[in-house]
């Protein structure tokens, strides 16, 4: 069903520029005609929208509203008027050309391939000796990335190139394909990141660290492998700053996005790992990748009669509550703890607590700016709870985190100390390492 | 380090342009007309709404033979919510302003 009208976007200074370019050219192929505001314009009183409307429009640097008269009626550009297939991209060389190591340094930091720490050149035995650690065809798709457009073809051959680059073992190899499938990390205009937990026996095969500091750069495995996906998602998904990469602060976080694995062998009885908890057998090795923002630490021994769970129930509330969002990652002594001194007797029961204990007022709820734009339309639709809670008095106390089974628990660490982080992650399906063998 | 030249494997991935849409023909001029002026709801339901109504009022002030209507979508700024264009069909809407992305 199409109008077949004349139409015209309105598009905020902060990313106006990605819609005229590179949206346009990788993306939806019409040449929009666009007039641009200020940024923010979220949360403006009307008098600032009648101060834009009557000032320029940020593009054209014309009066605002003669720059929408124009583009609703100015004849077509020739450029505007083309049809059809674009004319054929001219495909990426396999190889560079060859030059010093200094010059290819330098370049692969100019073309914004590396996370400018150290890299390993991806020399062609570099790289066949890395594709020694799967089964799979160097040309096999492991994803087609079009997360801003493009439909860029991740191959085995470009992920393992990243995996030399970023140091990494053939033996990793596998995990790093199975993490790939999940690739590019998070990219928004917010301070998006990624965590990465592995389970199963992969991870004692690759040396990876549970125990102590296993969230720190302490570990080879978690710190290689996790910025293996650093350098497959900014080549894979074309993320360069201010062109595709667009988040306003950026996350340190994005540097190895938070990999490490699951202590399952201090896991109290009763507690199971996430990727059986996913319906994985316990002998599987499994990666799940979760999307994120926030991720806040305890300080301190856990305290009675104040107990963990309660601490981890009052940093929640900071958190958006966004899918009902959470992943709660704690040393093996907080999780003995919450069993023996407080009963909750699985990773279930705790989830269950905080889904019936997190509250925040609807304020708060609707004061967050993802959940607005994303929530607000399913309340419109008529879709509870967020109809209702988009009716509430602002000082209503809600429980934004309604649905139990998307607040994950792992466990990992060293016993040191009785610390947690409690974080929004929303960690998505396991991936099987051994299918990428 | 050596200045030997060393022959590297190339990490970027080729993108594929998308394929050309062709604007809609435009106005001769808006005298008449009927624009729906459409909220996305990107950055939620209040974000956009007071900038259509100051962009109304403007409408109704300098250029009063346009019809503006303001319309927002019960969609968010990522889908796509059809019974607006189904209205401006039915409608016979003239001209569309829509957003406001940011």
């Amino acid at each position: 069903m199409e109008c077949k009208i004349p139409a015209i976007g309105v598009a905020a200074s902060n990313i106006v520029h990605y819609a005229i370019g590179y949206d346009f050219q990788y993306n939806n192929g019409m040449p929009i005609r666009f007039v641009s505001v200020p940024f923010p314009f979220a949360g403006q009183p009307m008098s600032v929208d009648r101060e834009f409307v009557a000032g320029k429009d940020m593009l054209s640097g014309k009066p605002m509203m003669t720059a929408v008269v124009d583009a609703l009626t100015k004849p077509l550009t020739a450029q505007e008027k083309i049809e059809g297939p674009p004319p054929g991209t001219a495909p990426e060389p396999r190889m560079l050309l060859a030059d010093t190591e200094e010059n290819l340094r330098r370049l692969f930091k100019d073309k914004e391939w590396t996370d400018y720490n150290s890299i390993i050149l991806p020399t062609e035995e570099r790289v066949a000796e890395m594709l020694q650690g799967t089964s799979h065809k160097p040309d096999e798709v492991v994803k087609t990335i079009n997360i801003t457009g493009g439909k860029r073809q991740l191959t085995v051959e470009k992920v393992a190139i990243c995996a030399v680059m970023a140091g990494a073992k053939p033996e990793y190899f596998p995990m790093i394909l199975a993490i790939a499938t999940q690739a590019p990390f998070g990219n928004s205009t917010t301070s998006m990141a990624n965590m990465i937990v592995a389970n199963g026996p992969a991870c004692k095969r690759l040396g990876m660290n549970c125990g102590t500091n296993a969230m720190g750069p302490f570990n080879e495995a978690n710190a290689v492998i996790g910025r293996t996906f650093t350098l497959v998602s900014k080549t894979g998904g074309d993320l360069r700053n201010n062109v595709v990469a667009w988040e306003s602060l950026g996350s340190t976080m994005q540097y190895n996005n938070v990999c490490f694995a699951e202590n399952e062998d201090e896991l109290p009885e009763g507690w199971v790992p996430l990727h059986v908890q996913m319906g994985f057998k316990p002998t599987d090795s499994i990666v799940s990748v979760g999307v994120g923002w926030s991720y806040i630490s305890s300080l301190g021994e856990s305290q009675q009669p104040y107990g963990p769970h309660k601490l981890m129930r009052d940093y929640m509330r900071a958190l958006s509550g966004l899918t009902s969002s959470a992943t709660i990652i704690m040393d093996p002594t907080v999780a003995t703890l919450l069993k023996n001194a407080y009963g909750f007797q699985t990773k279930e029961q705790l989830s269950e607590w905080f889904s019936q204990n997190v509250e925040k007022t609807v304020d708060s709820y609707w004061g967050n700016g993802v959940i607005t734009t994303t929530n607000t339309a399913f309340a419109l639709q008529g879709l509870e709870p967020y109809a209702t809670w988009r009716k509430l008095p602002g000082d209503t106390l809600i429980k934004p985190f309604d649905n139990p089974k998307a607040i994950h628990v792992v466990v990992t660490g060293g016993k040191i100390q009785t610390t947690w982080f409690v974080t929004d992650f929303r960690v998505g399906r396991g991936v099987k390492v051994d299918d990428w063998a | 380090m050596s200045g030997r030249p060393i022959a590297v494997l190339n990490p970027a991935i080729a993108g594929t342009l998308a394929e050309r849409i062709p604007l809609v023909p435009p106005l001769d001029s808006l005298d008449g007309k009927t624009i729906y002026l459409i909220d996305t709801q990107w950055g939620g339901a209040e974000s956009a709404k007071s900038f259509f109504e100051a962009m109304q009022e403007w409408f109704a002030k300098n250029m009063p033979n346009v019809k503006t209507v303001v319309r927002q979508t019960k969609t968010n700024m990522f889908q796509d919510d059809p019974s607006v264009r189904k209205e401006m069909i039915e409608k016979k809407v003239d001209a569309a302003i829509v957003g406001i992305a940011g």
